[in-house]
């Protein structure tokens, strides 16, 4: 009964935060809503038991990769309303025919997926972290050893590609050549 | 479970429920007045300069925050290592070092990549 | 889930919004006066004995200002940041256990609202929550000081979150749990982890100032330079809550540092939880102690100190107590 009332508030919160995110035309209030609705798809997590991995939830989205989209957003002005364009009527119904799809594979799902039995699941008495830790380090040792590779990858390729010309430093400029590097920003 | 969503609801619940209504209360208890140079951004006693603050940024903060990530999805792979040593023995903590030796090796290269040099 | 349990948890929920809200109060009144008495002055003396109604009257002034939204602002994120802010410090204590379990009338409190066992992460995460006060405050005021104090508010909470994560580490390869309670009576067989893990302490300790944003590390609103960084814009009771929520966090984290790494409230008696208080007051302490003593250091130093110094150090720290542990 609890968890069906908190699974069903939790839901709504969740899709009213993302519905939110993807029409508004306020920047802010797009990463404001995406950042809660992070947060609140964490309480799945705990309303199953994987009290670890919720809190990674937090931590990873609302903490590092919403805190990276905010850096983003210091590079124009966010208190303008961003107006996009919506041009394409193809692109519309498609994005709606999916989401008509979707809407029926999650119907269904509960019909399909009535066997299913969990590989791993929740013991009483041990917490959840202990055995992930366990199932991480002796199931999926190569997976996670890619991993670390994956990650340093993207390190490099992250610096690479946003680093270009980072040792240029406006404020350090003669007034011209500021002037211009401002101009072809403005043009481009 | 329960108890700590429960917790977490109510903590924000009476937050959020209590403080629009001190906010509320707060119109109306002191002096008030309205005026368009008071209301501007307050920068100093200059007129508001405001329209081009925000396009020079340097990139320099967006690559700390992409590090930081990489970084903090390493250390949560570390955190349920690290309660379970332990058990995993000598073989986990190998294959944690392996795993921290690339950490360090993405280290290395964010030291030799000049993202930490501010001029 | 029965009744009695609900009405427990509100009660504890309001008993800490209640008390935290009130330490914020008094803990800017030590500030004052530790810092008055540190530079040869007297600090607050005319209202009330010693000045200690000045607290009362701070909070009269907050309540009555006019609570002034700029124009040009982005109106609803501009309110709610404070909000957060306050918050995240209030929900981070959720999951600290204040005092030992005691019996009043015959009824057994538990003064921790939800024994959680991933207290140590919950921390962890509620403070990576803290980061969007500032950050929406920043970004939704128009003002360029405040944005700029967004970006190194931004840069340095999530640089030292590097820090407190692999700092913690150590601490929870020796203990084997996350849990609070299990650091609390890891410490009370095997001694304060304080002395087998000296520098993960100093390392966390060094994070801790940076994550409240205290005096060497005070970037994020460098008088100064940036006015008030992010609150810059703010008034009346909205910036009180930043306020708030500044000092709240340090006591959060002087639990924090107090339970993981000197002991706790130890064995459970009225000395060890009076222990307890006095170790946050000594961390409080400590917090305005620097910040009479030190100047502010360069966001540039401060990047420097994170990235190069602290971090190799963590790495380092981790390696060996797990080579320890082996042999």
């Amino acid at each position: 009964m609890f968890e069906a009332v908190a699974f069903y508030l939790f839901a709504f919160l969740t899709i009213t935060m993302f519905y939110i995110t993807v029409t508004t035309q306020q920047a802010l209030y797009a990463l404001t809503a995406l950042a809660a609705g992070m947060i609140f798809i964490s309480a799945f997590f705990f309303i199953l038991g994987a009290d670890f991995l919720g809190v990674v939830q937090i931590i990873v989205y609302t903490g590092a990769v919403m805190a990276l989209y905010a850096f983003g957003m210091m590079f124009f002005d966010t208190t303008r309303d961003v107006v996009e364009k919506r041009t394409s009527p193809q692109m519309i119904f498609g994005m709606s025919t999916l989401a008509a799809i979707l809407v029926v594979a999650i119907f269904v799902a509960p019909i399909v997926s009535d066997n299913i039995t969990a590989f791993y699941p929740v013991v009483e008495g041990v917490g959840n972290s202990q055995q992930i830790g366990l199932v991480l380090f002796t199931k999926y040792l190569v997976p996670f050893e890619v991993a670390a590779i994956m990650l340093l990858v993207a390190m490099v390729a992250g610096i690479v590609l946003a680093g270009k010309k980072m040792d240029r430093s406006l404020t350090l400029m003669d007034c011209d050549d500021a002037e211009t590097i401002l101009q072809e920003n403005k043009e481009s | 479970m329960a108890p700590n969503l429960v917790l977490a609801s109510g903590v924000i619940l009476a937050l959020v429920v209590a403080l629009p209504v001190v906010f509320h209360l707060t119109k109306y208890l002191g002096a008030k007045s309205d005026s368009i140079r008071k209301n501007e951004p307050y920068e100093s006693g200059i007129r508001s300069t405001h329209k081009d603050a925000s396009d020079t940024f340097n990139v320099k903060f967006y690559i700390i925050g992409i590090i930081f990530l990489l970084f903090d999805v390493e250390i949560l792979f570390m955190f349920p290592w690290a309660i379970n040593l332990r058990e995993l023995g000598f073989f986990g903590m190998m294959e944690m070092f392996v795993f921290m030796g690339l950490l360090i090796a993405g280290l290395v290269y964010v030291y030799k990549s000049k993202v930490l040099k501010w001029t | 889930m029965d009744t009695a349990f609900i009405i427990e948890t509100i009660v504890k929920i309001v008993v800490i919004l209640l008390i935290f809200s009130a330490l914020a109060g008094i803990g800017t009144y030590f500030e004052r006066k530790i810092l008055a008495f540190m530079q040869r002055r007297l600090g607050p003396m005319y209202v009330g004995p010693f000045g200690l109604l000045q607290v009362a009257a701070d909070g009269v002034k907050l309540f009555t200002k006019e609570d002034i939204i700029p124009t040009g602002v982005v109106a609803k994120i501009f309110k709610i940041a404070p909000v957060i802010t306050a918050a995240t410090a209030f929900m981070a204590a959720a999951a600290i256990p204040f005092l030992p379990t005691f019996t009043v009338f015959g009824y057994t409190v538990h003064p921790i609202v939800a024994d959680i066992n991933v207290g140590v992460l919950y921390v962890l995460g509620v403070m990576a929550i803290g980061l969007y006060g500032p950050l929406l405050g920043g970004l939704a005021s128009a003002n360029k000081f405040a944005l700029i104090s967004t970006a190194r508010a931004a840069s340095v909470f999530i640089s030292y979150e590097v820090i407190t994560g692999l700092s913690l580490l150590a601490p929870l390869m020796m203990v084997g749990s996350f849990s609070l309670i299990d650091f609390n009576n890891y410490q009370v067989d095997n001694g304060w982890l304080l002395f087998s893990q000296p520098l993960a302490f100093i390392l966390f300790w060094i994070a801790a100032f940076a994550e409240t944003g205290r005096t060497p590390f005070h970037l994020v609103a460098n008088d100064h330079e940036l006015i008030d960084g992010f609150g810059t814009e703010y008034s009346g009771m909205r910036w009180g809550l930043f306020f708030i929520g500044e000092y709240a966090n340090m006591f959060f984290i002087s639990f924090v540092m107090a339970l993981l790494f000197c002991g706790g409230f130890g064995d459970g008696s009225v000395a060890g939880a009076l222990a307890l208080l006095g170790k946050v007051a000594f961390f409080f302490f400590v917090f305005l102690w620097v910040r009479a003593a030190w100047p502010d250091i360069r966001p540039d130093q401060l990047m420097w100190l994170c990235w190069k110094v602290l971090m190799p150090l963590a790495v380092i720290n981790i390696v060996i107590t797990g080579f320890v542990m082996m042999f």
